[in-house]
């Protein structure tokens, strides 16, 4: 226990937190199982049709390395990243508005350092050399498998897109904000 | 028999009081930890709520292999603390996750805080350390870490490139450390 007024109440809004959390995934539980004949049968029919959400990348594994290839430019940023976390790959997703011949392609990669604070007490803890562990060219991002677990700072992949009404193309590289990766 | 933290971890979903006792054991240490890299009551306060909202989202990955559940928690906070530095703000997400609301330093726990975070006795020591530095990298260092300007704006205001402004605030924290480390 503790003498911290803050604490005590954080602590409170915790557990209440946790609870109600739990509350409602049993609501949704017994929601969804009443939804489970309707949902079956309009799954059957999405996947039947054309049209359904497909995926945004195709993510292969080869050896020490993973493979994405970009199969659907036009998905979310959200979608992407989500299909780049079940594959291990903890990334943020910018999709730039560029010039024609990046509409669709991997652009740029940036990933950014781990420091300060943890500097005040030694050395700062080096990341990875990205270039040993990702490699980009437009049609593939390659990034070692072991990268994927020892890398814990933020990681931050350009994919062009073809600017909205009104909108300004940036030519490759200037879209680029931190550091860009050659075409290799 | 008192239960482990991985026990307590792994029941904390269907027994919230279980996270209760997991925090209970572990919210002091965090937030000293917290207030001791910011400087910052609020700041150390605002990291241990979402680091705790972040742990019970993650605590199906915690595996009892050996090292201590504070260390794992450590883990988490440490990341907490990056992506605040780089992005400028406190993430929330995990605590918006859980319904918890941001709660704001009453003067007791404020007091508390730097009390047991030894603030009062950090602060002159970092002063006289920061003078220390060449004035360059002392200037650098304050417009990242004092004004917590963007690396950007610091390679502005030097008149210098981003990459040569991070150099600069790293080696400034570096030397800061050694100068700061007990003899």
């Amino acid at each position: 226990m503790t003498d911290i007024p803050y604490l005590t109440h954080l602590r409170q809004d915790l557990v209440t937190g946790v609870r109600q959390r739990q509350r409602r995934i049993v609501r949704r539980r017994r929601a969804a199982l009443a939804l489970v004949p309707a949902v079956l049968a309009a799954t059957l029919l999405a996947t039947s049709l054309p049209g359904g959400t497909s995926p945004a990348f195709a993510i292969e594994q080869d050896g020490d390395w993973i493979q994405v290839r970009i199969t659907d430019a036009a998905a979310s940023e959200a979608q992407m990243e989500a299909e780049l976390q079940a594959a291990g790959i903890d990334a943020d997703i910018i999709l730039a508005p560029i010039t024609a011949e990046y509409i669709g392609r991997w652009t740029c990669i940036s990933a950014e350092t781990r420091f300060l604070i943890d500097s005040m007490r030694g050395d700062p803890p080096q990341p990875p050399d990205t270039d040993s562990f990702l490699r980009v060219t437009p049609e593939v991002l390659y990034v070692q498998r072991a990268f994927t677990g020892g890398f814990t700072d933020r990681l931050v992949l350009v994919i062009g897109r073809a600017p909205e009404a009104g909108e300004n193309p940036s030519a490759w590289p200037e879209v680029c904000g931190l550091r860009v990766v050659s075409e290799g | 028999m008192d239960r482990t933290d991985a026990e307590l971890l792994a029941g904390s979903a269907r027994d919230p009081e279980a996270f209760g006792i997991f925090y209970d054991r572990h919210a002091e240490r965090l937030l000293t930890y917290f207030a001791r890299r910011t400087w910052d009551a609020q700041e150390a306060a605002d990291l241990t709520a979402e680091t705790f909202a972040a742990a019970f989202a993650a605590r199906r990955r915690y595996r009892d292999t050996g090292p201590p559940a504070f260390a794992w928690l450590l883990g988490i906070a440490r990341h907490q603390l990056h992506r605040a530095l780089r992005r400028q703000r406190i993430d929330d997400r995990a605590r918006r996750r859980l319904h918890v609301e941001r709660i704001a330093l009453d003067d007791a726990s404020l007091a508390r805080i730097e009390e047991l975070a030894d603030l009062a006795a950090i602060r002159p020591r970092l002063s006289a350390a920061l003078e220390q530095l060449p004035p360059g990298t002392a200037r650098a260092v304050a417009l990242r870490v004092t004004e917590e300007l963007p690396f950007a704006e610091v390679a502005r205001r030097l008149g210098c490139t981003e990459a040569a402004a991070r150099v600069r605030v790293s080696r400034g924290l570096r030397q800061l450390a050694s100068l700061l480390e007990p003899t």
